[in-house]
């Protein structure tokens, strides 16, 4: 199957920030109809990737690669209106409560996005949204109410619900769920699988909580200071991580009835943002590092398992198979 | 690239506060330099009507004969005389409002402030200062007490808003907490933080009051006992009908010049305390 | 109590304190009218006959009841110079004003609003530093000078000589362009200057919010983003201040306006009224203009729910 996103050996750096990048030599697919998951702690680039997709990027930075959907050359600094390469695009964002405007109703805001980009009659409009209200789940009536009127929960459906008024290929989904509580949390993202598997939609699911893209995503991608460190299949991520960062991030995460009690891991140390060093830039918080690591750039490579891409020279061991 | 961007950056930053500086500092150097060398007496009146730029007339004459460069040079000190003192007495009286109702407010001494700023702002500032003119007929400076009676409560607001934002925060919260008296608190930690706003609107006070005053004299409700650029500005209005210039340009643009360098000092100052407003 | 009342009461208060303001400088401190009525040379009696009858004799606070009596029923008295009711007077000259005044002051303030837009969109590159600097450089220059120099170069044989220098005979829409073109370009140039930087930072600060991301990304263009997402919710600033300045612009710029060039409106009026100290026409505009403004206050208060959903006048807390 031919990638619909396919994002070349692409590197961004604000303007600035002189020589280091917010993002570095990312290669990454995405295939219709897969749900890939992008996860990294704060600042390592995430937003800056999902908004060069959306051909979003503020004025004056520098980027080098490309990225390719449909066929079509995305252009970074796309003039607000004017039809692209992120027409195939739609985005929700990290706090639905900002992202959407004040002083309109619900209603009206998905209706302008129903109304530039269907092809439908103006009669038709409101039965479209009915529709797509329905999809998301909110009441009908919620189209004359206004944001601030509306949980958080319901205003991110919104949201969803003004992505599928795009009719757009690819959903990009940034920290939909960080400004959630944990219940509400859960509801938002069986509802993003539900809808990405019934409309068929690629969607590229951005958070910093692994568990969360596990219930998601099929592929994951782990980025650690705007590189690619690993990237695989979502089952081998999390059954048999081979880079120590994945593997911190895992252990990380609580367990909530773990049948034998373990103690919560932190990744020791804190990011690196300062300097560009040559070597692993994992390398100054990284238990498993040996001399070597800080001489050379690991390079993102595919090992023995075809599938499971990681920039490690001394990764962890895959697990030893019981009999 | 870095290396021209920042200097790009820098000379946007402090281009425009620089000229503003030099244009101030212009305009106090040739008032200085001519109370150093002074000029012939500006009320003196001669038959040397309209006489055109000369070395004992710099500017010319006007319609009366009269030196217009001495004219313009105590109009222009009688203009910073006014806007000082008026910034001055209308800063501290806002001010002082300003932090009476901040520190109490939602509480009575906040409600009469609030009540004594809606009654200033409603009625019209000129006919005000008429009105007032009229009643203290007797007094010299009543044209200055009406602008200080009417300029202090933009100053009120924003220093009331400014003491209920910084009354929430830890290092006042901690001061009270250990028993910093509230004059203490107001005059030492919390108006050194209202610095930025204080200044910016004690030179928009400044810009009123001479733009007001030349207005009030071009009408002749000012102070007939001194020069100003709004009286030279009124003789001017039947000269330049008749092609004689130097009153009306020599007022105009030394009005301009004051405001003008002001104004970009102070766009600069609000620029940084609140960077998303200003030029650049 | 409810929220409306205390607003209105709070107007009231606010009207009870311009009229005593109005009411001390004007009538207490004001001209003392008995020595005019009296005509040359009056005996003690006489004058103390007049100031009977004109109340001066009174207690202070009686004087100031009767004082808002009059005014609250519109009892505005007669003008000293002239001999006509004054309320007669404002009805004559009030629509002159408007005619002269509301045009230019409308026009501005929308000419204001799309150049700040222009400058927003294009914030920090060359429009917008042009726009902005260019304000910076207009609210410096005074009032007065931009009206000299537009009549002498519009009116006047030195410049193009297109229009009358001076006088009001306005009958048509023809003849209205005649007198009111000059000064309604001094008003128009004013309000863009004044208003220019302060609606592009309500813009600005707008343009900043995730909302307009949000548009940005499903396709809204530069006019979509500014007139549909932007300005709606910039509006309550926007009204607040062109609400708030029409006072200011009907009685104070209407004084140099119109004195300048000759216009009989309110303007004119008041500075007539100042240079004859007639006493009961000031006190009018004064206490008016002042009623105006609060109203206006009032009013906006009502206004604001309709413009941004999340003020609620039931629901706010005293
Ligand atoms: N507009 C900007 N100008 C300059 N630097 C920026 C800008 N936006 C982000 N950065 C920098 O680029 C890096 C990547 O930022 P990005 O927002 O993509 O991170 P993120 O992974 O989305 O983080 P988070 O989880 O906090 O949202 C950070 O170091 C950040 O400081
Ligand atoms: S390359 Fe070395 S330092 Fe980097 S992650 Fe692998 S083991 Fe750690
Ligand atoms: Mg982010």
């Amino acid at each position: 199957m031919n990638p619909i996103v396919s994002i070349r050996n692409l590197s961004i750096s604000y303007p600035g920030a002189g020589a280091r990048s917010a993002v570095k030599h990312i290669n990454m697919d995405i295939l219709p109809g897969q749900a890939v998951g992008l996860v990294g702690e704060s600042g390592c680039g995430k937003t800056t990737l999902a908004l060069a997709l959306m051909g979003m990027l503020p004025p004056g930075c520098d980027h080098r690669g490309e990225i390719i959907i449909s066929g079509q050359k995305v252009d970074f600094y796309q003039r607000p209106g004017q039809p692209s390469a992120r027409d195939h695009c739609a985005m929700i964002f990290q706090n639905p409560q900002t992202s959407l405007n004040p002083v309109i109703s619900i209603g009206t805001q998905i209706n302008r996005i129903i109304q530039r980009y269907s092809r439908l009659k103006k009669s038709a409009i409101p039965d479209r949204l009915a529709e797509l209200l329905m999809l998301v789940g909110l009441p009908d009536h919620c189209g004359k109410l206004y944001p601030h009127e509306l949980s958080g929960g319901m205003q991110q459906r919104v949201l969803l619900a003004m992505a599928l008024a795009r009719e757009a290929s690819i959903l990009i989904a940034d920290e939909p769920t960080t400004a959630l509580d944990a219940g509400t949390r859960l509801q938002i993202l069986n509802l993003l699988k539900q809808l990405q598997e019934k409309q068929n939609l690629s969607l590229l699911l951005i958070s910093h909580d692994l568990s969360a893209i596990a219930r998601v995503c099929q592929q994951v991608a782990i980025v650690y200071q705007g590189r690619i460190v690993e990237q695989a299949p979502q089952k081998l991520i999390y059954t048999q991580p081979r880079h120590p960062y994945s593997a911190g991030l895992l252990a990380a995460i609580p367990k909530i009835h773990p049948k034998r009690p373990r103690k919560l891991q932190t990744l020791l140390g804190e990011a690196n943002h300062a300097t560009e060093q040559s070597g692993c830039g994992f390398a100054s918080r990284c238990p498993r590092r040996e001399a070597y690591c800080e001489q050379q750039l690991p390079p993102l490579n595919a090992t023995l398992e075809k599938n499971q891409h990681f920039a490690c020279f001394n990764p962890r061991p895959l697990p030893t198979v019981r009999k | 690239m870095t290396a021209s961007l920042k200097s790009a950056k820098f000379s946007s930053r402090y281009k425009l506060p620089a000229l503003g500086t030099l244009i101030f500092i212009g305009f106090i150097g040739i008032l200085l330099t001519l109370a150093v060398y002074p000029l012939a007496e500006w009320q003196t009146i001669s038959p040397d009507r309209f006489a055109g730029i000369s070395l004992e007339h710099p500017l010319g004459t006007n319609a009366l004969g009269q030196d217009i460069a001495s004219r313009a040079e105590k109009a222009s000190w009688h203009s910073l005389r006014i806007g000082f003192l008026v910034a001055l007495c209308a800063g501290l009286l806002g001010v002082s409002l300003g932090l009476l109702s901040g520190w109490y407010a939602g509480r009575w001494p906040d409600t009469v402030i609030l009540w004594l700023t809606g009654v200033m702002e409603a009625i019209p500032f000129y006919l005000f200062v008429a009105a007032l003119a009229y009643a203290l007929r007797q007094f010299n400076w009543s044209m200055e007490l009406a602008m200080v009676i009417t300029f202090w409560t933009t100053m009120a607001r924003l220093i009331r808003a400014e003491v209920i934002r910084l009354k929430q925060r830890d290092f006042i919260l901690s001061a009270r907490a250990i028993g910093l008296s509230p004059g203490r608190t107001l005059t030492a930690h919390i108006l050194p933080n209202t610095l930025p706003v204080l200044l910016v609107q004690l030179s928009m006070i400044f810009i009123a009051a001479i733009k007001a005053e030349v207005i009030l004299s071009f009408l002749g409700l000012g102070n007939n006992s001194n020069i100003s650029w709004g009286q030279m500005i009124s003789e001017s209005t039947h000269e330049v009908i008749s092609g004689h210039y130097m009153n009306f340009v020599s007022a105009s643009i030394l009005l301009f010049m004051l405001i003008y360098s002001i104004s970009l000092i102070t766009d600069s100052l609000q620029t940084r305390s609140d960077p998303r407003q200003g030029i650049a | 109590m409810p929220i409306y009342l205390r607003k209105t009461l709070h107007s009231l208060s606010l009207l009870l304190g311009v009229t005593f303001i109005s009411f001390l400088l004007m009538v207490y401190f004001g001209p003392d009218r008995s020595y005019a009525i009296a005509g040359k040379n009056p005996d003690t009696a006489q004058l103390e006959e007049i100031r009977q009858q004109l109340g001066y004799d009174q207690p202070f606070l009686n004087r100031y009841f009767t004082y808002i009596k009059d005014l609250a029923s519109l009892n505005l008295g007669q003008s000293e110079s002239n001999g006509k009711p004054v309320s007669q007077l404002l009805a004559e000259t009030i629509p002159v004003s408007l005619m002269v005044l509301l045009p230019g002051f409308l026009v501005g303030n929308l000419l204001a609003l799309l150049l700040a837009m222009v400058a927003a969109w294009y914030r920090h590159s060359w429009p917008d530093r042009l726009l902005t600097n260019l304000s910076l450089a207009g609210v410096s220059v005074s009032f007065l000078i931009i009206i000299i120099l537009l009549s002498t170069w519009l009116c006047t044989p030195q410049g193009l000589n297109l229009f009358p220098s001076r006088g009001w005979r306005v009958d048509s829409l023809a003849s209205w362009f005649t007198y009111a073109t000059v000064p309604s370009l001094a008003l128009i140039i004013v309000t863009v200057f004044f208003n220019l930087r302060f609606y592009r930072a309500l813009l600005l600060d707008e343009m900043q919010q995730d909302y307009i991301r949000t548009a940005r990304a499903y396709g809204a263009g530069p006019f979509s983003i500014m007139f549909k997402e932007a300005l709606p919710n910039t509006l309550i600033p926007f009204l607040t201040r062109l609400l708030f300045s029409l006072p200011a612009i009907l009685v104070s710029g209407s004084l140099l306006l119109e004195s300048y060039f000759g216009i009989p409106g309110v303007g004119k009026v008041s500075f007539d009224a100042i240079f004859n100290a007639d006493q009961p026409v000031l006190n009018a505009i004064v206490s008016l203009s002042a009623i105006l403004v609060i109203v206006i206050a009032w009013l906006a208060d009502f206004i604001y729910p309709y413009l941004d959903p999340r003020i609620n006048l039931q629901a706010e807390t005293p």
